[in-house]
């Protein structure tokens, strides 16, 4: 009787932590697809230089792997080579100002995907520079003096992804796992030209 | 970079009337029932509605649109309202579902392992059972042995 009542208690342990295993790591993955859904054809032509009017099509994915219910914010950046990148060492966000930017909340294992559809409207010459001045995304339009890059090269969309954070009660870039700072963004680099696009 | 800036917080910042607050809050609510083991898929649906609706307000007000800007969050609020009105009944339901839950674990699962128990036992018991009467019958055939 007593070997049945030990017997019971000891599988009944094994029985409950095999069917609660500890947690997975937790993780957020961010990329982006190309007109076709892929990870190629990112440009019409598949050329990065890009003419006014020129219509880009791509497609962002998020997957949540953090296992919980996570607020997500995808915030777009419009850069030049100059400013700086998110620093995933410090977990630091790039300094340049979110130009746009896509919220939603996804459960455990979910993945999002968002049409990211964009066009140059207006470049203004300003020395060697090109300074873009007109931008649509997703049929939103953005004016003033967004980026200047010298001859028009290498323009980039900086993609990073924030989540709210309930302990600071505010979005977070970064997440501490295993002492380990993570964070999670993507940049895809462009070259804009003074031409319309026929 | 200046205009860029004033175009950035246009597009992410928040008016006093920017119902975002609401919807964190409406989130951190909803986090705490999937933490405590339940869900409530349709309410994170209803709740990225919201979002998606104060997006588009932000966009509105990008293009100037004020009218249609206040009407989308407008629409926005009530939507939150509506999810966070309908979050006690789901937190009741998630912790109803936990108790249940540890119920099954504290009793189906003892249950279980004694019934294996038992069953291991028995089958043991059979077993030596069983060699025994082999080990008799071994003594048989010796002595029938010897007395031949």
């Amino acid at each position: 009787m007593a070997f049945a009542a030990v017997a019971t208690v000891v599988t009944s342990a094994v029985a409950y932590g095999t069917l609660n295993p500890p947690p997975s790591e937790q993780f957020f993955a961010l990329w982006i697809l190309g007109s076709e859904g892929l990870a190629e054809h990112y440009y019409p032509n598949d050329d990065p230089n890009l003419r006014i009017g020129e219509e880009v099509n791509w497609t962002l994915g998020v997957y949540n792997h953090m296992g919980s219910l996570q607020y997500v914010v995808v915030r777009v950046k419009l850069l030049n080579s100059t400013v700086a990148s998110p620093d995933e060492l410090s977990g630091r966000p790039s300094p340049a100002s979110p130009l746009f930017e896509f919220t939603r909340v996804m459960v455990d294992n979910e993945t999002w995907s968002l049409p990211f559809r964009w066009s140059i409207d207006n470049l203004d010459a300003r020395g060697r520079s090109l300074l873009l001045t007109g931008l649509a995304i997703n049929q939103v339009h953005f004016r003033g003096e967004l980026v200047t890059a010298v001859s028009g090269f290498n323009y980039r969309f900086i993609f990073e992804l924030w989540f709210y954070d309930q302990t600071s009660n505010d979005l977070s870039f970064s997440w501490t796992t295993s002492n380990v700072k993570h964070s999670v963004w993507t940049q895809i680099w462009f070259n804009a030209t003074a031409t319309h696009s026929a | 970079m200046g205009l860029a800036s004033r175009g950035a917080q246009l597009a992410t910042g928040q008016t006093s009337e920017d119902p975002t607050g609401s919807a964190r809050q409406a989130f951190a609510q909803l986090a705490g029932i999937y933490r405590s083991g339940g869900n409530a898929p349709e309410l994170v649906a209803k709740l990225n509605v919201a979002l998606e609706l104060i997006q588009e307000a932000r966009s509105k007000r990008l293009d100037r649109d004020q009218v249609s800007a206040l009407a989308l969050e407008e629409k926005a609020r009530v939507a939150i309202s509506e999810v966070l009105g309908e979050i006690p009944a789901a937190q009741e339901k998630a912790q109803r579902e936990s108790t249940n839950r540890t119920l099954m674990v504290l009793l189906y699962v003892p249950a279980v392992v004694a019934l294996s128990t038992f069953i291991f036992y028995v089958a043991l018991r059979t077993g030596r059972w069983y060699e025994k009467t082999k080990l008799f019958e071994m003594r048989i055939v010796e002595k029938r042995e010897e007395k031949d």
